[in-house]
């Protein structure tokens, strides 16, 4: 594919992660897990499917009317006295963020989950800027240590097996040499990040939802983190993206029964917390951040993946994301829905994504959204061949395989000789440089093709 | 709104949503599904919440709630009440103090939900209660006193009655359980940053 200069692609990285097959079962294996805990949790709900399509529909009606919407809620949140940026990109998100602390004089921030933030790398930004920063989900503190980005968006450290996580913790938590014990370590990581919560001045949250007619806005999680670093620190930062718009507190219903059913099959985040008004003494800043999404809602192919509501659940069931893990896709947001928004961003550098994937459709199958997600990946391989983004040997093989399916006498010819080679000399097909071989065993050639022994049968 | 780029900003990002959004398209009605008697939603609640890793003892009256709670409480606890009749001095360390950060060292506060749902086993409480709003999140563990009337089916009906006019709120939540978390290796660890333990004390006639 046409990726920068030093980046490597999907199938490069995925063969990186494949090396270990035991691992790659073991990775397979929880995610699938993790699915089937989805699918027992919606098949409790009888109306699941209705639920789907009313999120879907709601979310279309919020992409039809987003710019009143926003208006709106800003207008409401101004009223209940939360601060309200606006932010172009991530330059700007993230000078909007550093120009927050530094009138604050804060030198450290407790950052709860946000893709966002990952997405315009505000870390990076602000360590250069002098100001530490402490991300305060487990799972994203147990990456920000390794000094890797999640590989999910629910599931930051999937990747990580026990053992490479208290190595960690030994070495920056002070356990004991050798301790992998899941409570042990949880338990290490909740005594240094209390200290972190009792200390920061400043919080920043992610949003899950944004109410345009109340101007508040909802942030869910398991672990309290969010709250605690919001509620005990002076100056809450919530960023969001500017899709993250819901138009009434009724329809938050509707949401909040389909997100975490969909991402790990729980019936609701422990916390669901609801911030319309700053509480006395503290300042809230909410920033609206656009970052390529305007632009997005051009493309009519391709806007629907602005309804995404961050569950997860595609890369859980995708068997390439299962089978590759989310760092192959060298994108902020791995999986299905990653393939699909990267493009959006950056086609050049993003080629290779949307042909990371079988096409099965089970992505836009368990989507709570309706996101036709597959149909979007397909789409994509066409512009980005079109656009000439595609890499050599595709663009070879797509026009080789043009011709030779055009001609029903050359496909025979070359079925006949590909028949002949893998029995003869296997070596000329399974080699380093055939990409269909790299870990598979390839059945036995047939003696014959359909056509001929059906011509046979006829006789 | 003074700065200048945000507000550049802003008028960038609404002409250029109105110039790239899609042909207006309709809100779907809002659902609603009929209420399952109380005794099918009040298994339903205990089942769900016990799954989700909380503690559910039942009784028939407030009374008889309170005395299930005092009999939990071990000597020596740091206890705070945010419910007006747990008042006496047992309920109200370290006083009713503003500042959050003076509730690191609490073993266990006190709440009553203003909303529970059967669904999904979450408790609605809004800072018209709270003391302060790190309160739930700070504690060792959370006691949740819960009148069997305010129970509802499902988050249809608990957005519903959370957002009508008379719920007045600057900061509310549904909590559903223990703080927790699965990110070492999928284990489930009960007490990631929050409250270590729920213990929800059910009562009401039917409870």
């Amino acid at each position: 594919m046409a990726i920068e200069a030093g980046k490597q692609t999907h199938s490069e990285l995925a063969g990186g992660f494949n090396a270990d097959e035991q691992r790659v079962d073991w990775h397979d294996e929880t995610l699938w897990w993790i699915r089937q805990k989805r699918d027992k949790a919606a098949h409790g709900i009888p109306e699941w499917e209705l639920l789907r399509e009313t999120a879907s529909q709601i979310k279309n009606n919020v992409l039809s009317g987003l710019a009143a919407y926003l208006e709106n809620f800003e207008a409401r949140a101004l009223e209940n006295g939360i601060k309200v940026h606006w932010a172009a990109d991530a330059a700007a998100h993230n000078q909007i963020v550093y120009r927050i602390l530094k009138e604050k004089e804060v030198t450290q921030l407790v950052k709860s989950k946000s893709m966002l933030t990952e997405e315009c790398h505000l870390n990076t930004f602000l360590e250069e800027k002098g100001i530490s920063v402490i991300d305060s989900d487990l799972g994203e503190r147990i990456v920000q240590l390794a000094k890797e980005p999640p590989s999910h968006i629910v599931l930051p450290c999937i990747h990580k097996k026990k053992e490479e996580i208290g190595e960690l913790f030994h070495e920056h938590l002070g356990t004991a040499a050798g301790e992998s014990d899941p409570q042990v370590l949880t338990e290490a990581a909740r005594q240094h990040l209390r200290e972190v919560f009792l200390t920061s001045k400043a919080a920043l949250t992610g949003v899950n939802f944004a109410i345009a007619e109340t101007g508040e806005f909802v942030v869910c999680t398991n672990e309290g983190n969010a709250d605690l670093g919001a509620h005990l620190a002076d100056v809450h930062i919530a960023s969001m993206g500017i899709e993250k718009i819901i138009p009434e507190r009724a329809h938050l219903g509707v949401f909040l029964r389909l997100l975490t059913r969909s991402a790990t099959g729980q019936p609701i985040t422990t916390y669901s917390s609801h911030f319309k008004k700053p509480a006395p003494g503290q300042e809230i800043h909410l920033i609206l951040v656009d970052n390529g999404r305007t632009e997005h809602m051009g493309r009519e192919d391709f806007r629907a993946s602005l309804k995404c509501i961050r569950c997860g659940a595609c890369m859980n069931t995708c068997p390439v994301y299962r089978r590759s893990g989310g760092h192959s896709y060298h994108y902020t947001i791995s999986g299905p829905i990653g393939a699909i928004l990267a493009p959006n961003l950056d086609r050049k550098k993003y080629a290779d994504l949307p042909f990371a994937s079988t096409l099965c459709g089970s992505c836009s199958n368990v989507c709570p959204v309706k996101i036709d997600i597959h149909q979007q990946l397909y789409k994509w391989r066409q512009v980005i061949v079109q656009e000439g983004h595609a890499d050599l040997a595709k663009k070879l093989s797509m026009k080789g395989m043009s011709l030779l399916l055009s001609s029903p006498s050359a496909y025979r010819i070359a079925g006949k000789s590909g028949r002949w080679l893998l029995r003869h000399a296997p070596f000329a097909m399974n080699n380093k440089f055939n990409p269909w071989y790299k870990q598979r065993e390839m059945p036995a050639p047939p003696e014959q093709s359909f056509s001929e022994w059906y011509k046979k049968m006829k006789k | 709104m003074q700065d200048p780029l945000s507000l550049q900003s802003r008028a960038n990002i609404l002409a250029a949503l109105r110039h790239n959004q899609p042909e207006s398209s309709a809100l779907p009605p809002l659902l609603y599904f009929p209420q399952a008697p109380a005794a099918e939603l009040k298994e339903q609640f205990i089942r769900i919440a016990t799954g989700i890793g909380s503690v559910v003892l039942t009784a028939d009256t407030f009374e008889g709630a309170v005395e299930l709670l005092q009999n939990t409480i071990k000597p020596g606890q740091k206890v705070l009440s945010t419910v007006p009749e747990l008042s006496s001095d047992e309920f109200i360390y370290p006083g009713k103090d503003q500042d959050p950060h003076r509730y690191a060292d609490l073993d266990i506060a006190i709440f009553k939900p203003l909303v529970a749902v059967a669904e999904n086993s979450a408790l609605w409480i809004t800072d018209e209660q709270l003391i302060t709003r790190a309160l739930p999140f700070i504690t060792q563990h959370i006691y949740m006193l819960v009148d069997i009337s305010v129970l509802v089916a499902d988050m249809h009906e608990a957005s519903r009655i959370t957002g009508l006019e008379s719920q007045k709120y600057g900061f509310g939540t549904y909590i559903a359980g223990p703080s927790k978390t699965a990110d070492i290796e999928q284990s489930l660890v009960l007490g990631a940053h929050g409250p270590r333990s729920m213990t929800i004390f059910l009562y009401g006639s039917g409870a």
